[in-house]
């Protein structure tokens, strides 16, 4: 039991660092969206700041359902069926791992910026 | 209406120049009809300000839809396909950002990835006639067998060069977007 504990941790871990667009996708998915809702949002949380195009929004689609950071939570139904995805547990402890490293990170600059001023 | 045909071909590395002529044309008022291999088709209409965009992706069958989905959603149309290349246009709109269809160079790295991929596969479906055609030894009696046999040596040796000169190009393409700069194209 502890050991696949502790290999889904590594496996986690393995996939980081997350490029902006993978870690944006990631955090949108708390609740399932379809693929131009997920463009939406990143939009929106980011004030504009980060954008998906649909050509690196399909491939990272692509490839976390593939890695298992995605799933499919069915369909959405409206004039045609999209698919809905959703984060997986391991989806959600990588997007964990990151928002720490990030954190650690900015805790670092923050604290050469404060004892220069 | 009128309409006319451009014969035309573009190389993987340079698929940007194609977008850029693709722009121009509809600036003049020529709209992309059909795009065939070699074969373009355009009808004469109003000039409009478009961004061509041109991605590589083949081999998908149930997951075509939700591709061409996501593109239309986002706004771009899909005009055309071409061996895999996937032709998709949208209005340039306020000029403030040229919409892009890859916003990273990590997944746009991973577009000419796909493309090497491929040169990689046709270069080693090659490898037993280039064997047969360089590395055996062979005397021919009738001197039309033995023109046969040097015609289609150039034509296996031409192939193998044009490959391994793609397998190049499109190789440091992918290596300066992983660097994360110096592309012949400036796209942010």
């Amino acid at each position: 039991m502890t050991t696949t504990l502790k290999s889904e941790e590594e496996r986690a871990l393995g996939y980081l660092p997350l490029t902006e667009s993978t870690f944006a996708i990631l955090a949108s998915l708390g609740n399932p969206l379809h693929g131009y809702g997920i463009m939406v949002k990143v939009a929106e949380v980011t004030g504009g700041e980060i954008r998906l195009g649909p050509g690196t929004l399909y491939g990272a689609l692509t490839k976390l359902l593939k890695e298992g950071l995605l799933e499919k939570a069915g369909e959405e139904n409206g004039g045609e069926r999209k698919k809905l995805y959703l984060l997986t547990p391991l989806g959600r402890r990588v997007v964990a791992l990151e928002s720490e490293r990030l954190e650690r990170l900015s805790r670092w600059g923050r604290e050469l910026l404060s004892r220069e001023g | 209406m009128e309409e006319k045909r451009v014969w035309k071909f573009f190389f993987a590395w340079n698929d940007w120049k194609e977008e850029e002529w693709l722009g121009r044309m509809a600036a003049e008022g020529w709209h992309l009809l059909r795009v065939s291999p070699f074969l373009y088709r355009f009808r004469k209409g109003e000039p409009a300000d478009l961004v061509f965009r041109l991605d590589y992706r083949s081999g998908f069958q149930r997951d075509r839809e939700e591709y061409l989905s996501l593109f239309r959603e986002a706004g771009w149309e899909h005009r055309g396909e071409m061996g895999g290349w996937q032709y998709f246009s949208t209005p340039r709109g306020d000029g403030k950002r040229t919409p892009e269809i890859y916003t990273d160079n990590p997944s746009r790295a991973a577009k000419y990835m796909r493309l090497l991929f491929l040169f990689f596969l046709l270069l080693l479906l090659q490898i037993n006639s280039f064997r047969h055609f360089f590395l055996s030894r062979r005397t021919f009696s009738n001197p039309g067998d033995q023109a046969l046999f040097t015609g289609m040596k150039i034509c296996v040796g031409f192939f193998l060069i044009v490959m391994l000169y793609a397998l190049i190009r499109v190789g440091l393409l992918v290596v300066q977007l992983r660097k994360g700069g110096g592309v012949p194209f400036d796209r942010s």
